[in-house]
């Protein structure tokens, strides 16, 4: 499973996503540890940070 | 690519989020209102920079002779904390152009997100490792005050430029902050877990920095809020 996939299942990104091809290789190139922090933060930034998330795909 | 490219580029896929809870800030039609506050928050982070410094310095220094990358993080604590030192003075006189006292300031306890976001920075440094300091550091100093906005914030809100001292004197320094903090980060021998630490640390305050100016706006009166919006 790709971080991508991981933040998919987690609902912080969108599926399908269109990530620009950086922001792509940066998450997929996340540790677990990195991946779980950012699954953490979400349930601070709540719907915003889906938001941004979903901006990426209008 | 360096550490801190790498460390910028995994902020950058969530501080659009936090951008946005700022620019609503700045951009808020009663910001008048809100100003004092937000200058009261910034005094409460601008208050424990040099004792952060300081206790990442000596965790750093615990670790430093069988730990080289602890040892940068020291002597770049040393180099900065001369820098840090009294700009929570600054914003306190600019409070005192607002009209809040440095008594009520004193006497006031900040929110548990206030905490939350200082707090944090001490379990870091104590029981993982001093260089997480440098991902809080790279979120609140990376991108710094730009003068020409506070000019354009200060003739939108009427606000005194003197309460804005503090502001200039970061748009003036904290450039050279990031640049030394980027040229520190790219001077260390980082492991992957070093990296990960300083990521965390950063998205960590990225989310309480973000809940923070949201806070700010949602502290107004529901009735003052309302009135703004309609205008």
């Amino acid at each position: 499973m790709t971080n991508v996939e991981k933040l998919q299942a987690a609902e912080i990104l969108p599926t399908p996503h269109k990530l620009s091809t950086q922001d792509e290789l940066t998450v997929n190139g996340l540790n677990q540890a990195e991946v779980d922090a950012l699954i953490n933060v979400k349930n601070t930034l709540g719907h915003a940070f889906i938001k941004r998330n979903t901006s990426l795909i209008l | 690519m360096n550490h801190s490219r790498r460390l910028r580029e995994k902020i950058e896929l969530i501080a659009p989020t936090m951008h946005r809870a700022i620019d609503a800030f700045w951009t808020h039609p009663r910001l008048r209102e809100i100003f004092p506050e937000f200058l009261f928050r910034t005094y409460c982070v601008g208050r424990t920079t040099v004792p952060l410094l300081d206790t990442a310095l000596t965790a750093a220094r615990a670790r430093c002779d069988a730990d080289p990358v602890a040892a940068s993080v020291a002597d770049y604590c040393e180099r900065h904390i001369p820098e840090e030192r009294h700009h929570d003075e600054g914003v306190l006189d600019d409070l005192g152009v607002l009209g809040v006292s440095r008594e009520s300031v004193a006497q006031r306890i900040p929110s548990p997100t206030m905490a939350a976001l200082i707090g944090a920075q001490y379990y870091w440094i104590l029981n993982v490792h001093p260089v997480a300091l440098l991902g809080y550091l790279e979120v609140l100093e990376g991108e710094p005050p730009v003068a020409e906005q506070l000019e354009e914030v200060i003739q939108r809100s009427g606000l005194p430029r003197k309460a804005f001292r503090a502001y200039f004197q970061h748009a003036d320094v904290d450039r050279k902050h990031r640049d030394d903090l980027h040229e520190a980060l790219d001077r260390m021998p980082l492991s992957r877990e070093h990296e990960s630490i300083l990521a965390i640390s950063a998205f960590q305050t990225v989310g309480l920095v973000h809940q923070i100016f949201e806070e700010l706006v949602a502290g107004l009166p529901r009735e003052t809020a309302l009135k703004a919006s309609a205008r």
